[in-house]
């Protein structure tokens, strides 16, 4: 047999350390994000607060717990929920388009969540006490509409691949509702600092109901991602090839769309438009394990979870009493660390 | 490169008591699921094809046909060469008989055990256990390394849900193996040098372990060593009682392992039969349209195509100019 001239090296890979290091990573995360806020809380007191609600444990300040239990937990979850979300959204997308460049918003949930809520704050449902929860959930529901609305415009194509196709009707259905969404604001200009804030992203004053209302959408949105796993592995080596190999491409493009638009748009209700979490997840993750999905997936979720955490716990505290919009710290964090991560990509594994 | 073995230690292991493995293993001829005396028993399973095309036509409204009005057939244990020049439709033929692409007429019939089943009615993973289509070009979009890619070949066997990692391991490492590329299967994908890709393709379509085999021009970027050695493969698949049909532009490679030659033009079967009968200096000048001499190779009783020899004589009274 002829060997090749070439050895087997192997790109070093973080493997199992970078599991257990991101696991670390995910409780200090969460322990930094219940402590941090305008009260500063100790993790020993977090600790005594979460022990005193979960298992009756005595000896916890009161306040502490008021502020573990009332106002931070619920908030570090859902911001949890929202990044893993994102996170898992994001593999997913970048498997399908085959692009590491693609990220949760690629399908113009961003533009049609943000429809969606401006038409609820628009109409006043923020304000009235009446209907709690209705920029969430019109915010939900438009995030959903515009992918099915980009998924539909991407099927009249006939000249390009669908999933090319899918990808510029993303861009040009995004563009169309971000206009419509300026249109409506332009004539509203008092509601003109709400929307704006809540575009730039934010898990302010958010609590348990906000959670119940995204994690099951989100959990819907994991799982569909964790079972689209080995036909994506599949799809890697291109549409054509991953044909001849038995997997039905098309089914697989509807579902992973579904499952990405559902994830996305969950994030979207629970903290508003986030930015880079979808997309800086996948490429941690893809450092950590390699780019197979079935590890890819849920570790993207992880490192999309950890990332808002600890976005949403310096937004808190960095300008405390001031809470900044969430999504200004993932882009300051999130804009260098993707360049130099672009910079450190071989040629081969990228676009 | 060694010699292709089929991959019969699972079935083996799967189907029969442990004991009656190794006394078999050597003689293969006792229990092996392949037929070895091909001749004999060829006649009998050959008399049905492996695969067959009736009438078939493929094209899009408006234009001229791609492909129209072709019958052959694939046979178990051959191998079929398909030339033709450029844009004469072997890709498109390929990717009609592997069911990808719809027919405007005829049918693909493809006989598995003692059932005769029309391709295009198929689901797609239903048509990858029955066919292997190796693309000439393609790009894996991540650094996967080369042995996950390789168990890609599984997808139609066990499809979304189903995984036996420690087959899967063991059939990626046969196919690794038997390409002669075990060295490199931690290596990632898009790392490889144009012939080891090549190779490692091959090898998930080993994975894939199809009775019929279809391979877009397998020797297109590979270096003359490693097209002697993927040629023998088609040659080696074939013993196994494969159906093997390979597309390939270089007439001395078909004339050299093909048992039957199609040779397509402007989507038709300008000629089909054995090598020596299509390889003629008559049928390939029209084709082509040019002139080709034809001799005999010097260490086989097969054609062997020197093309243009009228075109060398001018070239080489230029290059005389050109020296003095």
């Amino acid at each position: 047999m002829k060997k090749s001239a070439r050895t087997g090296l192997r790109r070093p890979k973080l493997g199992v350390w970078g599991f257990l290091v991101l696991g670390l990573a995910a409780v200090l995360a969460f322990l930094t994000s219940l402590c941090l806020g305008s009260v500063s809380l100790t993790p020993l007191e977090v600790l005594k607060a979460l022990g005193a609600e979960l298992f009756g444990l005595a000896g916890a300040d009161p306040i502490s717990v008021t502020i573990v239990w009332q106002l931070r937990l619920a908030r570090s979850l859902l911001a949890a929920v929202a990044g893993a979300a994102l996170g898992a959204s994001g593999a997913v997308l970048q498997g399908l388009f085959r692009n590491p460049l693609a990220d949760p918003y690629s399908m113009g949930v961003s533009a049609g969540a943000s429809l969606g809520a401006v038409i609820a704050i628009v109409a006043g449902f923020s304000t009235g006490v009446s209907f709690i929860g209705a920029v969430e959930i019109s915010s939900f529901v438009g995030a959903l509409a515009a992918s099915f609305l980009v998924y539909m415009a991407a099927r009249v194509s006939r000249r390009i691949s669908p999933t090319a196709a899918l990808l510029l009707a993303g861009a040009a259905v995004g563009s169309f509702v971000s206009a419509v969404v300026a249109l409506i604001v332009t004539f509203n200009d008092k509601d003109l600092h709400s929307v704006f804030y809540w575009m730039l992203g934010g898990f302010g004053g958010k609590g348990w109901k906000d959670l119940a209302t995204a994690a099951p959408a989100a959990a819907i949105s994991l799982a569909g991602a964790l079972f689209l796993a080995r036909p994506l592995d599949v799809l890697a080596a291109g549409e054509e090839t991953a044909g001849t190999l038995g997997l039905d491409v098309s089914l697989l493009r509807r579902l992973a769309v579904l499952t990405a638009s559902l994830g996305a748009a969950a994030a979207v209700a629970a903290g508003g438009v986030v930015g880079f979490v979808g997309l800086l997840g996948p490429h941690f993750a893809r450092l950590i394990v390699g780019p197979l999905h079935r590890r890819l997936i849920p570790l993207s979720a992880a490192a999309g979870a950890v990332l808002l955490m600890t976005a949403d716990a310096l937004a808190r505290s960095v300008a405390a009493p001031l809470e900044l919009p969430v999504g200004i710290v993932t882009a300051f964090i999130g804009a260098p660390v993707f360049l130099h991560l672009l910079s450190r990509t071989e040629r081969s594994t990228s676009v | 490169m060694s010699p292709y073995k089929p991959f019969i230690e699972i079935n083996r292991a799967k189907d029969e008591a442990p004991q009656a493995g190794t006394a078999e293993a050597k003689s293969p001829s006792a229990k092996s699921p392949f037929p070895t005396s091909l001749d004999q028993d060829l006649e009998t399973k050959t008399a049905a094809f492996a695969l067959e095309a009736e009438a078939l036509s493929v094209g899009y409204p408006g234009c001229a046909p791609v492909i129209s009005d072709l019958s052959f057939g694939l046979q178990r244990g051959r191998v079929l060469a398909v030339i033709g020049p450029n844009g004469s439709g072997k890709t498109t033929l390929f990717r009609a008989l592997a069911g990808e692409l719809p027919l405007s007429a005829g049918r693909v019939l493809v006989r598995a055990q003692r059932d005769c089943l029309d391709i295009h009615r198929l689901p797609a993973r239903a048509k990858a256990r029955l066919i292997t289509r190796v693309l000439q070009n393609e790009q894996s979009a991540w650094a996967v390394p080369v042995s996950d890619y390789v168990q890609a070949g599984l997808f139609a066997a066990e499809g979304w849900f189903s995984h036996d990692p420690a087959r899967a391991a063991k059939k990626t490492a046969w196919a690794l193996e038997a390409m002669g590329i075990s060295i490199l299967s931690k290596r990632p994908v898009t790392e490889l040098s144009g012939g080891e890709f090549r190779r490692v393709v091959i090898a998930r379509a080993l994975v894939q372990d199809t009775d019929i085999l279809l391979l877009d021009e397998p020797t297109a970027d590979l270096d003359l060593e490693h097209q002697m050695e993927t040629l023998e493969l088609l040659l080696d698949l074939a013993k196994t009682g494969k159906a093997v049909a390979f597309s390939v532009h270089d007439l001395n490679q078909a004339a050299m392992v093909a048992d039957q030659v199609l040779l397509l033009a402007e989507g038709k079967a300008a000629a089909f039969g054995k090598p020596s009968e299509v390889l003629t200096a008559e049928i390939i000048g029209q084709t082509y349209r040019s002139r080709v001499f034809v001799g005999k190779h010097p260490a086989a009783d097969i054609p062997q195509i020197v093309p243009n020899p009228g075109w060398m004589e001018r070239v080489s009274a230029k290059r005389r100019g050109t020296d003095s």
